[in-house]
């Protein structure tokens, strides 16, 4: 038998998220497959890194496996990281797949990662995005004059939507809105609007225009630890990994489910949360006045940061997204809204 | 000599103390405009709370010294209250010197983290993009002032300086 | 190497260190460093260690502490403290022991302006402990009420040491400091009732009623209470600015500052208290995110030890009933108390105390307002009581002993009190809602 290896993770947020369930699941199952070879010290909730610190951290061997945001909190180093601009698709399991595949067949994607000192084991595209609000949005302009909180590429879309993008701490905006501090709330995933109580604290719900899937968590492994394993051990992190992602697919769509089953409870209460969706005349409106702008703002910074062309990679990527659609069967939370109880 | 140039610096820290205790007031003027620019004029101050962050940080480190100087940083003199003079001087002098080489350690290792993040230019993206590294930067310059607090207060406590006459007893907080 | 065993000597380093006499920031922080070095490979422990300082402070909810302390400041410089003494004794002055509630009153309306325990207790000590000599009040009454009216500084809002707790436990601030306004008025009622009964007990505490008060004129009264205006304002505009949605937590301190620093503007002598009330504020601020730092990566190291899980684990399933596991917890921070001030001990005990409360199922906010008692318990407690000493220190021919002794009437009620937010967790809750 071969010698024990220990990999430490590390993850920002606490085990009751899915993405947090989904890597139990990985690590129990490489633990098991390995006869307890490999084995896992396991930090949620920020217990071992910050959101920020984790791909730092894993560069510079602080945790050998980590699942974070890098996109999100290492913009300058991850530029290509950030290809999932909002309005490409809905379909959070087409994400899942393309990215990943993306990172197998895209060089430039791989090197990103390989400078930095880190290797994917699997990404996983977050649920479509969500607009919590005192007011109703239901139109593209009904945008204009709004102060909304909101982040990355969601903070430029808002902008160019005429909105007002704010920055208050996630936590500080959700007690505030109730209050005015802010008049929306958005760059906030489907699921965890509704488990996080964004739906059941707000006046009015709304998919925004059908913004879609803005962002990945990205689970990776140290590249010096990595080498280091036996290649029986990254066999079976590979497998596991390649398995993870049919697991969490199905995890991902009974979850979000289950969200969308509990926002038409929320809503049906007297006086509690009105969901409007918007119409395609109007979704196309607000693409029209957005996608354009935050695709060619992205692709000019990512190709000046990475040193590429990123235009390809949007191109190879969105390429990728369409194939995986052609075989998902993921339904996004909107969508399972509509159907279960949308007037 | 050697006591004019501590006293030389010390004062200088006490002065960047001072100046640490005014970045309260900007902190507060940012967060103010920011309320004011929001509520009243839909106009938030671009990166307001990232200043705010930057300037605070200011305030945390740069007033480390001084606070130390002040004898700010509360301790427990359960023991030592008790220890006749010579084992008090002992037990200081290891205090001293064991805070001097904690401090350094950790100010060693920020000056590190603020070079390399300097030049990979290292920013936050909330709403716009605000560079982190000039915290990083004040951060260690901090933790290099308080390192040198420690290092006379060691100095003082290995008698190779004179003890400073108490002027003030210890903070409240 | 076993996790316990590692835990148990960092627990131990650090009480030793500790005792040693250097500083408690040092004392946590050199603990963490080695507890790092032992246990992460160096190039991982270098990134941990040299990354901690920023990513442990740098966050924008912590500017609310420099924020209210400087609040505090101003309070003080603006004599916000004595108008609310006088005010009590308009009131209260003619009642037995009426000086001493008068007090009560003053720590209570300075509690809502200043977010600390001992600085309230110095200013109130200054301000109300020489009347109270003056009128022939043995020092046993009038510090005991000063050191544990004191108290209330981080019971009623803004509270430092509710910012901590919030901070290490990511619980909602706001909630927490909603939670804390009826427990806080509820001990300021409950110590005065206590007074009136000790002092019906035993006369001799207030004098005899040598030189009592004449009961004043309504109208004078009310003066006083008018003339104590700007507590009432600072604390609407801060509690009010976060409910009526100008602003939150964080905001609404800047907000109170800010005005704070207009009243002492409009004041004599405004150049030299706003100076002064800055440069304490920055050298307190640094001093206690020192502690915050270090107290950090003690937590980091004894994380990375497993000890609080095992322990958590451990008590959880003892099945102990409520009042045993209070009971202990209360017993910790008693004993703390003797040894370290109240942001120290909430920074020293959370990483062990906390996941036991939620492992056992307890509302988080609920447990925020009990820890707030359970350490401003340990201040006010022989042998060491932070507040005792700083009425000892701003009254210097005050005895110690007296004043000690003064406490335990209090330490009673508090002890009651502690009780009754156990029984009755609507207390804290019924104005937070769901
Ligand atoms: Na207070
Ligand atoms: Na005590």
């Amino acid at each position: 038998s071969q010698a024990k290896e220990t990999l430490v993770y590390a993850n920002y947020v606490s085990e009751i998220y899915t993405t947090s369930q989904g890597d139990i699941w990985f690590m129990d199952e490489v633990e098991k497959r390995s006869n307890g070879e490999i084995v896992f010290e396991r930090y949620f909730s920020s217990s071992l890194l910050n959101g920020p610190d984790l791909y730092p951290g894993l560069s510079r061997g602080a945790a050998d496996v980590v699942a974070g945001v890098p996109s999100a909190y290492n913009r300058n180093d991850y530029p290509l990281s950030n290809v999932t601009l909002p309005f490409i698709t809905n379909d959070s399991d087409a994400v899942t797949g393309a990215f990943t595949e993306l990172f197998y067949t895209n060089d430039a994607l791989r090197k990103e990662y390989e400078s930095r000192n880190a290797r994917v084991l699997y990404a996983r595209g977050y649920s479509v995005n969500t607009i919590y609000s005192r007011l109703p949005i239901t139109k593209a302009e009904d945008y204009n004059g709004l102060k909304i909180r909101a982040v990355l590429s969601i903070a430029d879309t808002v902008k160019a939507l005429g909105a007002t993008p704010v920055s208050v701490p996630y936590p500080e905006a959700l007690e505030g809105m109730a209050r005015g501090v802010v008049d929306a709330m958005t760059a906030s995933p489907f699921d965890s609007s509704v488990k996080g109580g964004l739906a059941e604290a707000s006046k009015y719900g709304s998919d925004g225009g059908r913004m879609g899937v803005y962002a990945i968590n990205i689970v990776a492994i140290n590249l010096d630890r990595w080498n280091k394993l036996s290649p029986e051990h990254q066999k079976i992190l590979t497998d596991v990994a390649e398995e993870m992602i049919v697991h969490y697919n199905k995890m991902r769509q009974d979850e979000v489910r289950q969200n969308a089953l509990q926002l038409c409870e929320i809503a049906a209460k007297e006086g509690a949360v009105k969901i409007h969706l918007f119409d395609d005349a109007e979704a196309a409106k607000v693409r029209d006045l957005a996608y354009d702008k935050i695709k060619d703002g992205w692709i000019e910074w990512a190709s000046k940061t990475a040193n590429v062309d990123a235009s390809k990679v949007l191109d190879d990527y969105i390429a990728l997204i369409r194939k995986h659609e052609a075989t998902s069967t993921y339904k996004n939370g909107w969508e399972i809204y509509q159907e279960e109880c949308g007037s | 000599m050697l006591i004019r140039i501590v006293e030389f610096i010390e004062r200088f820290l006490l002065r960047l103390g001072v100046a640490s205790g005014f970045l309260t007031l900007l902190t507060m003027l940012i967060i103010v405009a920011d309320v004011v620019g929001r509520g009243f004029f839909n106009k938030p101050i671009p990166g307001g709370n990232e200043l705010a962050v930057l300037i605070m940080v200011g305030l945390i480190f740069l007033g480390m010294a001084a606070a130390q100087q002040k004898k700010h940083n509360f301790s427990i003199d359960l023991v030592t209250g008790f220890l006749p003079p010579g084992p008090l001087r002992v037990a200081n002098f290891i205090a001293t010197a064991v805070s001097t080489a904690v401090c350094g350690l950790l100010a060693w290792l920020t000056i590190d983290i603020a070079h390399a993040m300097t030049l990979s230019g290292e920013s936050s993206y909330g709403v716009i993009a605000f560079p982190i590294w000039p915290s990083r930067i004040i951060l260690a310059i901090g933790l290099v002032c308080l390192t040198l607090q420690f290092f006379f207060d060691f100095l003082r406590a290995a008698g190779v300086l004179p003890e400073k006459p108490d002027e003030e007893e210890k903070a409240s907080i | 190497m076993d996790p316990v065993l590692i835990g148990t000597l960092l627990v131990s380093m650090m009480l030793i260190l500790l005792l040693s006499g250097i500083s408690i920031a040092i004392a946590l922080g050199t603990t963490g460093l080695v507890g790092i070095l032992a246990m992460r490979p160096w190039g991982a422990a270098e990134y941990l260690i040299a990354n901690f300082p920023y990513s442990f402070t740098a966050h924008f909810s912590f500017t609310v502490l420099p924020l209210f302390l400087f609040m505090g400041y101003m309070a003080f410089s603006a004599n916000l403290s004595q108008r609310a003494f006088e005010a009590g004794q308009r009131w209260l002055g003619h009642i037995p022991g009426g000086l001493a509630m008068a007090t009560i009153f003053g720590c209570a309306a300075f509690s809502a302006v200043c977010g600390s325990s001992v600085a309230t207790a110095s200013t109130m000590a200054r301000v109300a402990l020489p009347e109270m000599i003056k009128r022939g009040y043995q020092y046993s009454l009038a510090g005991g009420s000063i050191a544990a009216g004191g108290t209330l500084g981080v019971l009623i809002p803004p509270s430092g040491i509710l910012v901590i707790y919030s901070f290490i436990t990511e619980v909602s601030l706001v909630k927490l400091f909603v939670a804390a306004i009826v427990p806080g008025i509820m001990t300021a009622i409950i110590y005065m009732i206590g007074i009136y009964i000790w002092v019906k007990m035993k006369p001799e505490l207030a004098g005899m009623d040598r030189d009592r008060v004449q009961a004043a004129a309504w109208k004078e009264r009310f003066v006083a209470l008018g003339r104590s205006w700007e507590v009432m304002v600072l604390f609407a505009v801060v509690m009010g600015s976060i409910y009526l949605g100008i602003a939150t937590a964080t905001e609404a301190a800047a907000l109170g500052a800010f005005l704070s620093l207009i009243m002492v503007a409009a004041r004599k002598n405004a150049w030299r208290n706003i100076k002064e009330g800055l440069w304490e504020t920055g050298t307190a601020t640094s001093a206690i995110f020192l502690l915050i730092i270090g107290a950090g990566l003690f937590s980091l190291a004894l994380n990375m030890s497993q000890l609080p899980t095992v322990v958590a684990d451990y008590i959880v399933h003892m099945d102990l009933p409520t009042y045993a596991v209070f009971g202990l917890i209360i017993l910790i921070y008693l004993v703390l108390g003797a040894l370290v001030d109240g942001i120290s001990m909430i920074l020293i005990t959370m990483p062990i105390v906390f996941p036991i409360i939620l492992q056992l199922g307890y509302d988080p906010i609920w447990f925020g307002i009990i820890v707030v008692k359970a350490v401003e318990l340990g201040c006010i407690t022989p042998p060491v009581g932070i507040n005792v000493f700083v009425v000892k220190g701003s009254v210097p021919q005050a005895p110690l002993g007296e004043i000690f002794k003064g406490c335990l009437p209090f330490v009673l009620m508090e002890l009651l009190i502690i009780v009754l937010l156990i029984t009755f967790p609507e207390i804290a809750m019924f104005l937070v809602g769901n």
